[in-house]
């Protein structure tokens, strides 16, 4: 059966592929590097969707993960190891982890899920003060990258760049196959999924084993191309935070949604206050209430509205949407 | 000796931790907010106390109602202009909400009070009262005694005045304490009043026999995490037996395992009581 809307999605999202494949030759390296940081976010932001937006459990474990895996790159390379054998085994290390988390943690619901998940990722923040390993509060360094800023902004740039790519195909098609669904299924009810026959122990560990494994990729490619750690650096909270804001403002539990969060975030955040940097996060945090406030669907579903009902009616829109959940 | 000594030390932290999370479990435990916010209004409690020292001399203990007073308009404030709006939401929208205000208000902190750190040094600050060979540091005994008092008077409010039982009535059904006439917005501005109120008069004591920055405030919200999440929701006892397992399981982890890893016992600990029985120690049913 043809069916046209499907041929649209995967050509515009192979054009959107390739004009990030081609974006090098044609920019500075300091806008490479930009969009390197808006692809570091996304693949945060696209993980932390397995979880947090398909499955409706909000996971404070982004950050983590990918702590988890900046410190396997580091440790494996100073050893000696290849840079993508290290981000193979820090994927690994990452799923293992995320099930063998998953299995306890995954039994609670709402709030203390958060609390959990926060706690697993200060946990490990402290671990790696204290190990004799990982440098403990020092750092650790890594093997410098060699050839000109050329070569590495291009290479730290594609590594990301399939990191991204392998996330987001992944949740493409698992939001499309019978895990997707099963997943949405426990969002809405997981007392109701569970009586439908979905398995949801399994469900959820899997979903919780898929936001795991990208973040910790992400993070040995930012490890490489930092050549430096520190605890604080790399098991920061704000990870998480980004990755959740950035779900939120493109739209939680649509593919597109993270994608369209993070271009939107960095760039705003660049044109908007980026002589301020000083006071980045708060700006960051008026964002917040902003978004949680006005746009709770996100912009996703914003511009479906204002497409269906006319510019003229968004004042209408944000306003309904501020009064929906009040007392 | 070494052993009593650290007992005592425990006990005594123990008890202005419970301090710490009193407030912090009422606003969780009525609202079903997880309020991020509790570490900064505790940092800014803790700051009126400083400034009204450092500029006007005043006496640590005596500025306790100025920070407590300014604290639940403040609170008041923000439950009733912002986190009222989306109360029915899913519980997740208030956290990141508060959290969102939080990266605000430490980043505003930071720019007017600087990120040092600071401490109310009274002239009594170094006394300490010696008890069959154990010292027992004053600052320290005054702050327990006034948070264990201050923590009662919260408990009798909740039990016997109008408002503490309106409070109690929204918490077990919001609905149904609507359709009894009590009005939900203003209950829950002042019950977060009171969060913010008891955050502020803990983050003065705190910083008498502590020290408080602007950054600061994420250690104090990790504790009350730990804290509420041990003993569990629902009762003031809880929140004062988490407090002393905490005291207990960091001093006496510190003394075995090293100073470096007292925090690291803290999660522990958490995903420990949260692996074993979630709704905590003494929780109570339904307050998951």
């Amino acid at each position: 059966m043809f069916k046209p809307w499907a041929h649209i999605q995967w050509f515009s999202m192979g054009a959107g592929v390739l004009a990030l494949i081609l974006l090098p030759s044609f920019v500075e390296n300091d806008e490479i590097r930009k969009w390197m940081d808006i692809l570091m976010v996304a693949i945060l932001a696209t993980s932390w969707n397995f979880i947090g937006g398909l499955t409706g459990y909000p996971s404070f474990a982004p950050a983590a993960f990918f702590g988890l895996g900046a410190y396997t790159t580091a440790i494996l390379m100073n050893a000696g190891f290849n840079f993508f054998i290290t981000l193979g085994i820090g994927a690994c290390l990452g799923a293992l982890v995320a099930l063998a988390l998953g299995v306890p943690i995954l039994r609670l619901r709402g709030h203390y899920f958060a609390i959990a998940t926060f706690g697993v990722a200060e946990f490990f923040r402290e671990l790696a003060d204290n190990l004799r390993i990982t440098g403990g509060g020092d750092g650790i360094n890594l093997p410098q990258i060699t050839g000109g800023p050329d070569y590495f902004t291009r290479f730290f740039y594609f590594s990301m760049l399939g990191v991204a790519v392998l996330a987001v195909l992944t949740q493409y098609f698992v939001t499309r196959h019978r895990l997707g669904y099963g997943l949405v299924a426990i969002r809405e009810n997981e007392d109701a999924a569970a009586m439908t026959g979905v398995d949801t122990t399994k469900y959820k560990i899997i979903a919780f084993v898929l936001s795991s494994i990208f973040p910790a990729m992400g993070g040995g490619v930012y490890a490489y191309r930092a050549a430096f750690l520190e605890p604080i650096d790399v098991f920061d909270v704000m990870f998480s935070i980004k990755a959740i804001v950035m779900s939120m403002l493109g739209g939680v539990g649509t593919v597109m949604g993270p994608l369209v969060g993070a271009v939107m975030m960095e760039y705003l955040s660049d044109y908007l206050w980026g002589a301020f940097t000083e006071f980045h996060s708060a700006f960051l945090g008026i964002i917040i209430v902003l978004v949680v406030l006005f746009i709770p669907r996100g912009l996703m579903t914003l511009s479906q509205e204002v497409k269906s009902r006319g510019w003229g009616s968004l004042g209408l829109i944000l306003k309904s949407n501020i009064q929906r959940f009040k007392v | 000796m070494v052993y009593a000594q650290i007992l005592i030390n425990s006990i005594l932290l123990g008890g202005i931790y419970a301090c710490i999370a009193v407030g912090f479990s009422l606003v969780w435990g009525v609202m079903n907010i997880l309020n991020i916010m509790h570490g900064t209004f505790l940092m800014l409690g803790g700051y009126v106390t400083f400034w009204m020292f450092k500029l006007y001399g005043v006496d640590p203990f005596l500025s306790l109602p100025v920070s407590a007073v300014t604290m639940f308009c403040a609170g008041y404030v923000v439950q009733r202009g912002l986190i009222n709006k989306i109360v029915r939401a899913p519980m997740f929208m208030s956290l990141i909400l508060t959290f969102g205000l939080q990266l605000l208000v430490v980043r505003l902190a930071i720019y007017f009070f600087t990120g040092d750190f600071r401490s109310v040094q009274p002239s009594y600050a170094g006394f300490s009262i010696p008890l069959m060979g154990l010292s027992i540091p004053f600052v320290r005994v005054s702050i327990f005694v006034l948070g264990v008092v201050l923590t009662s008077i919260l408990f009798w409010f909740m039990g016997h005045t109008r408002t503490g039982r309106a409070i109690r009535a929204t918490r077990m059904d919001l609905d149904s304490a609507q359709l009894m006439g009590v009005d939900i917005g203003r209950i829950y501005a002042i019950t977060y009043g009171i969060g913010a109120a008891a955050a502020a008069t803990s983050g003065s004591l705190v910083s008498v026999g502590f020290a408080i920055s602007p950054v600061s405030d994420v250690e104090f919200l990790s504790k009350s995490f730990i804290i509420c999440t041990i003993g569990g929701l629902g009762n003031i006892t809880g929140a004062l037996a988490g407090g002393l397992i905490l005291g207990l399981a960091e001093n006496f982890g510190a003394l075995y395992l090293g100073p470096g890893l007292q925090n690291a016992i803290g999660y522990v600990l958490l995903i420990l009581v949260l692996f074993i029985k979630p709704s905590g120690l003494l929780g109570r049913k339904g307050f998951e």
